[in-house]
């Protein structure tokens, strides 16, 4: 039986086999989505918080009779996306209370930086307000801040990996123009400063 | 206010990562989402991997059988031509048409051959 063919009425009717049912095939998915968000973050799944992140997951798309889960349109995208979207959300979720709160699971994990570059902490403190369309703001945030490269951009946003490339690319000339570098620095003439006066500038 | 909530995002983010058209109000919704939370963009994207590698042994099996009739169909002298169209029919075919329903458009010596197998089904 696939995932997509679950018996949600059954499911949201309170029906245990449909339950047990419904976790057996998707444990897959939401243990490949909770896996890549710990590498993603430089964690190796420890055991503890691996299978805390997934049972959280199977928890909250049941709470409140199926709230969460109950958002999925069968026929608007796949049930794995859904669920691996969800996964991915509350594992996130998980290893930040894990930092919040350390217990000891955490002991291996790097941790995140908590301190910016000295120039700037993100692309958007150097764009001032106005400038960028948020399309353009966002390529720059997932290229700079993500290191996502053009294609998982256009992925993330659904348009093509040459679109990607035109918006970037309009978006640079924009912020040239107005003399200020991706890195917080001017280029025009006699301004010295970094970052806190390309903010001025807007 | 949004009328969107912080499960709606999830939603249209999963949406997002299965490929399926979001509407104006919706994208932008997101794009906002994704400026105020990036992070949501990995998750879109690590989503859309995950949701792929889910479902591999099912396009796997059904390229392994394309390529099976495509052989046999050259073998028994239905012709490569007809034979491509209705093994690359097999493997795009994602609807619910069995290969019998599969609109076949041959060309020159296969036009007959291709009828030929349309009536054998029958």
């Amino acid at each position: 039986m696939d995932l997509d063919q679950i018996d949600f009425t059954a499911l949201y009717a309170g029906d245990d086999r449909t339950w047990s049912r419904f976790v057996l095939m998707a444990r897959p998915v939401l243990e490949a989505a909770v896996r890549r968000t710990f590498t993603r973050q430089g964690l190796t799944p420890d055991a503890g918080l691996f299978q805390d992140s997934v049972a959280d997951t199977l928890e909250r798309l049941a709470a409140k009779d199926f709230a969460l889960l109950r958002r999925f349109d069968p026929q608007r995208g796949k049930l794995s996306a859904f669920l691996a979207v969800v996964a991915g959300s509350t594992a996130a979720n998980t290893l930040r209370a894990a930092r919040r709160h350390p217990s000891g699971d955490l002991d291996s994990a790097p941790d995140l930086p908590t301190t910016a570059p000295a120039h700037r902490s993100s692309i958007r403190d150097v764009v001032p307000a106005g400038m960028l369309t948020d399309r353009e703001t966002l390529v720059l945030v997932l290229s700079f801040d993500r290191d996502l490269d053009g294609p998982d951009i256009g992925r993330a946003l659904s348009i093509s990996d040459n679109t990607v490339r035109v918006l970037k690319a309009r978006a640079l000339k924009k912020l040239r123009d107005a003399g200020i570098r991706p890195d917080g620095t001017f280029d025009v003439p006699g301004a010295d400063g970094p970052a806190p006066a390309a903010n001025k500038a807007a | 206010m949004s009328p969107f909530d912080p499960d709606d995002i999830l939603a249209l983010a999963a949406q997002r990562a299965a490929g399926i058209k979001l509407s104006a109000p919706e994208q932008s919704a997101l794009d906002r989402a994704m400026l105020d939370d990036p992070d949501l963009a990995l998750l879109i994207v690590d989503a859309a991997e995950v949701a792929a590698a889910t479902a591999p042994a099912q396009r796997k099996g059904r390229a392994t059988l394309a390529a099976l009739i495509f052989g046999m169909m050259a073998c028994f002298g239905v012709g490569a031509t007809a034979g491509a169209q209705l093994a690359s029919g097999l493997v795009g075919g994602s609807s619910n048409k069995g290969p019998h329903q599969i609109e076949v458009r041959p060309i020159g010596d296969s036009l007959s051959l291709s009828f030929d197998a349309g009536r054998k089904r029958k």
